[in-house]
Formats: C-alpha cells, structure tokens, sequence
C-alpha cells in the first residue's frame, strides 16, 4: 500500500466518522460529553501535578517573599541548606583526601628528592628554565 | 520569627565553616581513625617508618597513608623503595613545607618533558657541585691531629 492508498483511505474513513457522528442521537451525545468531562476530571487530580505544585508554591513563596511570616517556608529552606552544606562537604572531604594521596605518593616516588622540591633555586628554575 | 531562622541559618553556616577550617587539635587527633592497631599486617609493614609518627596526625592524613599503602604493591621496586626512604621526613615537615613541595612538583608535571629533564639536571648537578664545596670547607679541620 502507497501513500496515496492510504491518503484516500484516511479520507473514507474519516468521511465515514464525519456521518456517523452527524446521525448519533442526542442520549449517545450526552454520554459521551459526560465521560469525557469524568475523565479531564480525574486527569486534574493526579497526585504528581499536585505535588508539584505545592513544590513550587514553596520555592516561589521563598525566593519572592523572604521576610513573610511562613514559618514552614523558612524551615523547609534551612532543612535544604544543610542539607546541601553536607553533601557538598562530604563530597570536597573525600575528594581531597584520594587527591592527596595520589598526589603525594607521586611525589615521594619521584626521581627528585623531597628536598628539592623545597630548594628556593629550585623554585626560581620553575618561573624561568 | 523568620529573622530567628535566618539568624539560626546563618549561625549554623559560621559555625560548619569554622570546624572544617579547624586545624588538628588534640581532641581530634585523639579521636582520629584508624588507630595503628587497627592496621593490617601488610600496611603496618608498608607505614613502618611513620608507626612513631602515627598518632599525632589526624584522620585525613591517617586515611591518605592508608590509601598509599593499600597501592605500594603495585609499585615498581624502585618507587617502593624510593616511598620508603621518604615517608618519615614527609611526615615531620611542617603543612606549610608539603604545600610549597607540592605546589612546586605540580608546576614542574605540567611543563613539556624536555623542560622538566633539564630542571631535573641543573638540581642534581647543583647538588654535585655543592657537595665538594662543603667537603672542602669542613677539609681544614681534618688535618690539625
């Protein structure tokens, strides 16, 4: 089937549909006005759109109005910046921690001694070879 | 109320950043981990050198030797041995002297190779030619018996 055969049939069937909603009676109608209404109906009270939107009731609530009197607004706020103070220390400790230990068995396996890397000479060949 | 939490914020954020620039005081390496005897066999055979040296440093600094040594078996034998003539005076420098040491290899590792070689053998003939002169400065002494 090419795309033409299916362009007509896409036409008929759509023609077909056409008529045949021109000759439902008006209970049929009526039934089907009130289930589509049922079913936007449940659509608007899904449980994630509105927890969103507490969320972001919450956020906008914090970054417009900073000095309002909403007490959970506030605690809700200093819960996420511990929260994120932290993650975000934990995250700096460990890393430096691997850092240095690589960097530092680097160092005390290198050709030079420790000593020369505390040479001031050695630190003036660095800024002019 | 809102100014009490923001106070509260704002206390709690001085006194984070105030432990995590704290320098090692007694209370927290007497509470630093692991303890020597908490040390496998092998890592005490590989820390030896430090063993003396072990309880006066902190946790950071414990967890970083134990990861070093968790590493020396696969190290050349030259690296090994290179590690363990070093560790001890690594250990006694002062934080300001192993930040200068380490800020000085990074500059170094980041020039092209050819540099790096030629910085290498300026310090090591430096070393060459200081020697002797420290041997003849001290060579007037020896001879008055």
């Amino acid at each position: 089937m090419n795309a033409q055969q299916n362009h007509e049939l896409a036409e008929k069937i759509v023609k077909l549909l056409n008529q045949s909603t021109h000759q439902m009676n008006a209970q049929t109608a009526t039934k089907l006005l009130e289930a589509r209404k049922e079913a936007l109906a449940h659509f608007q009270e899904k449980p994630a759109r509105a927890w969103t939107s507490s969320w972001a009731t919450v956020v906008v609530g914090c970054i417009t109005e900073p000095f309002s009197h909403n007490l959970r607004a506030g605690f809700v706020l200093l819960a996420f910046l511990v929260a994120v103070a932290g993650v975000v220390a934990w995250q700096t400790m460990s890393q430096q921690g691997s850092e240095t230990a690589e960097l530092d068995q680097a160092l005390l396996t290198d050709e030079l001694p420790i000593n020369a890397y505390l040479d001031k000479g050695f630190d003036s060949w660095l800024k002019r070879p | 109320m809102v100014k009490a939490a923001l106070t509260l914020i704002f206390g709690l954020l001085l006194t984070f950043g105030a432990v995590a620039q704290q320098s090692p005081g007694d209370a927290v390496v007497k509470s630093a981990r692991p303890l020597w005897s908490e040390l496998s066999p092998k890592q005490q055979a590989v820390l030896a050198p430090i063993a003396a040296e072990w309880d006066k440093l902190d946790t950071t600094r414990r967890k970083k030797w134990v990861a070093i040594a968790n590493r020396y078996p696969k190290m050349k034998p030259d690296e090994q041995q290179r590690l363990q003539s070093r560790m001890q005076d690594w250990a006694n420098l002062t934080p300001a002297q192993r930040r200068v040491a380490r800020e000085n290899y990074q500059s170094l590792k980041q020039l092209p190779r050819p540099q790096r070689s030629e910085i290498r053998q300026k310090w090591q003939q430096s070393q060459q030619s200081a020697a002797p002169a420290q041997e003849a400065t001290a060579a007037p002494d020896a001879p008055a018996k």
